[in-house]
């Protein structure tokens, strides 16, 4: 039974296989075909119309895990593959020009956003998780505020615990203008994103200067300070990730709905003003 | 104050906190049957007094026990199947089937109770709105005491059931005799179908709660018990190696005198681990030492419960090369070599220690030379010298997992899980669609965090992974952790649980947490010190679903797998497989 299962390369080829022959065909039917038919848009509309409620249908599926319909993991290749498709059929169906009307402009562009989201989404869903791994510190995103009240807690205790009257004004200072806010609120998420170190560079090009004017007893708690900072650098970084791993969704799933409302009334629209329509 | 007395008062309401007897086993156990017992044996050789106030031995049998009376040919107990409870022969007699087995087809296993397909989909809208809401009616069929106990659920009755035992060799036990008490005990599975033998059978059945305030307090029971342990567990277990089960009774009774019984590490070895893991030190040296790498072998180890660990020395350490558990046998490799070969040394190539718990049969290599099965030894060996135990277990052309996680599934003791929620980090998008479909199939309440140990880009999740050895269920004082009988899954009784914390504290993995229990209302319930009331909740393996586990089926990207630890044959496969 095991040797039977496909593995995932050969399962993902088999799925892009069959994608490409289905645009191809979709395609070469447009060619050969659409001249022959001009009322072709009718029928590409409806199957158009189908595909949509069919992707929409998706997001239903992991609404409910309890009911034997195949894995969520099943039904997401089939959403992606259809996915690519309904873009194929969308050339089709506008017959590869920009449409005519307010109302079929709206479409379109929903659409193109809905599906580079979709794209997007795809990439960074394959992407990120492998990034997330390899940079460390793995933390679930809800405790994430509360990881990082830890760090925050414990820098500052750190501070505390370091200064006295003898302390140069300076430690505090720093703490006060450089790194306290930092400990704050989640900070550098585009340069996270696009995998700068220069955020981390700075700090420690920071702790590398205020070392010059630290005395040798405050050495010990500004190496632990840095090494809290570069913690919370890590923090943030998962942080960047899972919360676009999670914000591209809110794009691409309303304006899915939108898009199927919208279609809805296309389709009103086009019944009520082609009075010889099919 | 007065504000905040009348906002605490809007959010908590006052309950009973569940009590440990809640729930008799049999509701109707009326005086005079208790006296009845009482008088009889081995209750009237009890010293009453020996019991404490809290748990007097009449009060455990009023709650912890129940006559029951069975027919000729009426199953009691199936072999494979998980139970926990005991039985004591008070009239008539029962048959103990030894070989061969009866036909499975024949024992009327119930099809385990499963959602329809309305009650599934009315999870969507019939959820409590607050979590772990409790409620008056029972929301899961394994909630039932019932569904962990024997009785009800086998009333099957094998028809001819003369003719049917004709050709299979049986034990008779009588009056005063006690079975099915390892199984309970050692929470392992039923090694034997026992059937009624008598038109009127009338057995106490005890649960293995009440079995084991009953051995605290009354020694004599306790050395019996030990006793029958040693006498039976080692008959079964040989009779049920291929190596030994062509032997006849003779022969069995002399390789069960020449055979040595040993058990390494804690029995209750959750919480040795946990000290371990909290002072920092590293498993393995801890670990005792069975078998060391070059010593002469005088015998072979069989793994009758609990697991070992197989390595080898690699500098200045040991590599972990395998992990093998209960069946496997150690040192045979060597041996059979040495009977090929017998100018070549006869000294073991491997190590062998105790992970946590283990339960050992050593036979001496004089009764294998005289005893051994040669021809399944010779088939099981084929060609090779030595069996390769690195890749013992895995499927031709399929590649063992790699060391580090080997020594990592061993050092963390996850060997022990047989469902063990493995997510690969590589492809998991964070998504947490795993712990919401969890939510929606638990009364809006994951049973698992999407958090635990990491090795390269495997996470093994604080999912409880239903293990070999359920040490969470040790210290139950009401039985409300159990084992389902088919599967072996590991499910809590909201119903009988009193939120006394003693499975979660024993569970290594931190699998099981304790939620405050709420009304339908939202409101908080408290005790009369206004102390919340808990409940102990995991995973429950989705028992109910049709689909199978919630996690598995709702995560999107394949990330995520229930897989036997175990063994290394199905984390290698889905490895492969990914």
């Amino acid at each position: 039974m095991a040797k039977k299962e496909l593995d995932l390369v050969r399962r993902r080829f088999a799925g892009l296989l069959l994608t490409i022959f289905v645009v191809g065909g979709l395609f070469a039917a447009y060619l050969f075909l659409a001249p022959l038919y001009p009322r072709h848009a009718y029928l590409s509309g409806w199957i158009f119309l189908a595909v949509m409620l069919f992707l929409t249908f998706f997001n239903f599926r992991k609404k409910v895990p309890f009911l034997r319909m195949g894995s969520v993991g099943f039904w997401l290749q089939v959403h992606i593959y259809v996915g690519i498709i309904s873009g194929a059929l969308f050339f089709v169906h506008i017959g590869f020009s920009w449409p005519h009307g307010l109302l079929n402009q709206i479409i379109a562009v929903i659409f193109a956003i809905v599906f580079v989201s979709g794209v997007i989404g795809l990439w960074i869903s394959r992407s990120f998780p492998k990034r997330l791994t390899v940079a460390g510190f793995e933390t679930p995103f809800e405790r994430m505020p509360h990881v990082r009240t830890s760090l925050r807690k414990e820098a500052e205790a750190l501070l505390l615990a370091g200064v006295d009257n003898q302390t140069s004004p300076v430690i505090a200072e720093f703490f006060t203008d450089r790194i306290g806010l930092f400990f704050a609120k989640p900070r550098n998420l585009a340069a996270h994103l696009l995998r700068s170190q220069s955020p981390l560079a700075s700090h420690r090009s920071q702790f590398g200067e205020i070392r010059r004017y630290a005395k040798r007893t405050e050495l010990d708690m500004l190496g632990k300070l840095e090494d809290l900072v570069e913690r919370k650098h890590m923090l943030d970084y998962q942080y960047a990730l899972q919360l676009t791993l999670r914000v591209w969704l809110f794009a691409h799933i309303p304006l899915s709905y939108s898009l199927l409302i919208l279609s809805v009334a296309h389709v009103v629209v086009v019944y009520s003003f082609s009075g010889s329509a099919p | 104050m007065a504000q905040s007395d009348t906002n605490l008062a809007s959010l908590v309401r006052q309950a009973e906190r569940p009590p440990r007897w809640g729930e008799p086993l049999d509701p109707n156990m009326g005086e005079d049957t208790l006296d009845m017992l009482l008088a009889s044996e081995p209750f009237s050789q009890m010293d009453a007094s020996r019991f404490p106030a809290g748990t007097p031995l009449r009060e455990i049998l009023r709650n912890d026990s129940a006559v029951r009376e069975y027919g000729s040919g009426e199953i009691i107990l199936r072999k494979d199947d998980y139970g926990t409870s005991a039985f004591l022969v008070l009239t008539g007699e029962v048959d103990v089937v030894i070989r061969p087995e009866i036909d499975p087809r024949l024992l009327g296993r119930a099809v385990r109770a499963k959602k329809t397909f309305v009650a599934r989909l009315a999870q969507l809208w019939n959820n409590n709105p607050e979590p772990e809401g409790w409620r008056k009616r029972s929301p899961r069929a394994s909630d039932k005491k019932s569904a962990s106990l024997d009785k009800g659920k086998s009333s099957v009755y094998l028809q001819d059931y003369p003719r049917i035992v004709s050709g299979s060799q049986t034990a008779k036990l009588g009056e005063g005799s006690m079975f099915g008490e390892i199984s309970a005990l050692s929470r392992m599975p039923r090694t034997a179908t026992v059937v009624a033998a008598s038109p009127v059978t009338r057995l106490l059945e005890f649960t293995w709660e009440g079995l084991r305030d009953i051995m605290k307090y009354d020694p004599a029971l306790k050395a019996r018990i030990d006793k029958i342990y040693r006498e039976n567990s080692l008959k079964a277990f040989l009779s049920n190696h291929p190596l030994f089960d062509h032997l006849d009774d003779t022969s069995y009774k002399e390789l069960c005198d020449a055979a040595q019984l040993e058990t390494y590490g804690d029995y209750n070895w959750s919480g040795a681990y946990k000290r371990l893991a909290k002072d920092g030190e590293t498993a393995s040296a801890n670990e005792p030492v069975i078998v060391r790498e070059g010593d002469y072998l005088n015998g072979i180890h069989m793994i009758r419960a609990g697991f070992c660990r197989v390595s080898r020395k690699y500098g200045g350490g040991e590599r972990t090369l395998n992990y093998i558990g209960a069946g496997s046998v150690f040192g045979f490799g060597e041996i059979a070599n040495h009977w090929k070969k017998p100018d070549d040394g006869l000294q073991a190539t491997h190590s062998l220690r105790s992970l946590g718990y283990a339960h050992l049969i050593f036979i001496p290599t004089a009764a294998l030379e005289k005893f051994a099965n040669r021809e399944w030894a010779a088939a099981e060996l084929g060609s090779a010298l030595l069996p390769d135990v690195a890749d013992a277990g895995l499927d031709e052309g399929e590649e063992a997992p790699p060391a580090g996680l080997m020594e990592f599934l061993a050092e963390h003791r996850f060997l022990n899980g047989t469902k063990s929620m493995v997510i690969d980090m590589d492809r998991c998008t964070r998504c947490d669609d795993c712990v919401r479909a969890c939510a929606s199939t638990h009364d809006g309440n994951p049973r698992f965090l999407r958090h635990g140990p990491i090795i390269d880009n495997l996470m093994i999740a604080n999912a409880c992974m239903h293990c070999v050895d359920p040490v969470c269920m040790i210290g139950c004082p009401t039985g409300a952790i159990h084992r389902t009988s088919f599967g072996g899954e590991v499910v809590i009784n909201p119903a009988t649980c009193i939120g006394c914390t003693a499975c979660a504290n024993n569970c290594p993995y931190d699998s099981i947490r304790m939620v405050e229990v709420r009304s339908e209302k939202g409101e908080f319930l408290v005790d009369d010190e206004f102390q919340p009331i808990l409940k102990a909740t995991k995973c429950d393996f989705c028992v109910e679903q049709k689909s199978g586990p919630a996690c598995v089926n709702a995560c999107p990207h394949d990330a995520l797998t229930r897989t036997n630890l175990t063994r290394i044959t199905p984390i290698a496969h889905w490895l492969r497989k990914n």
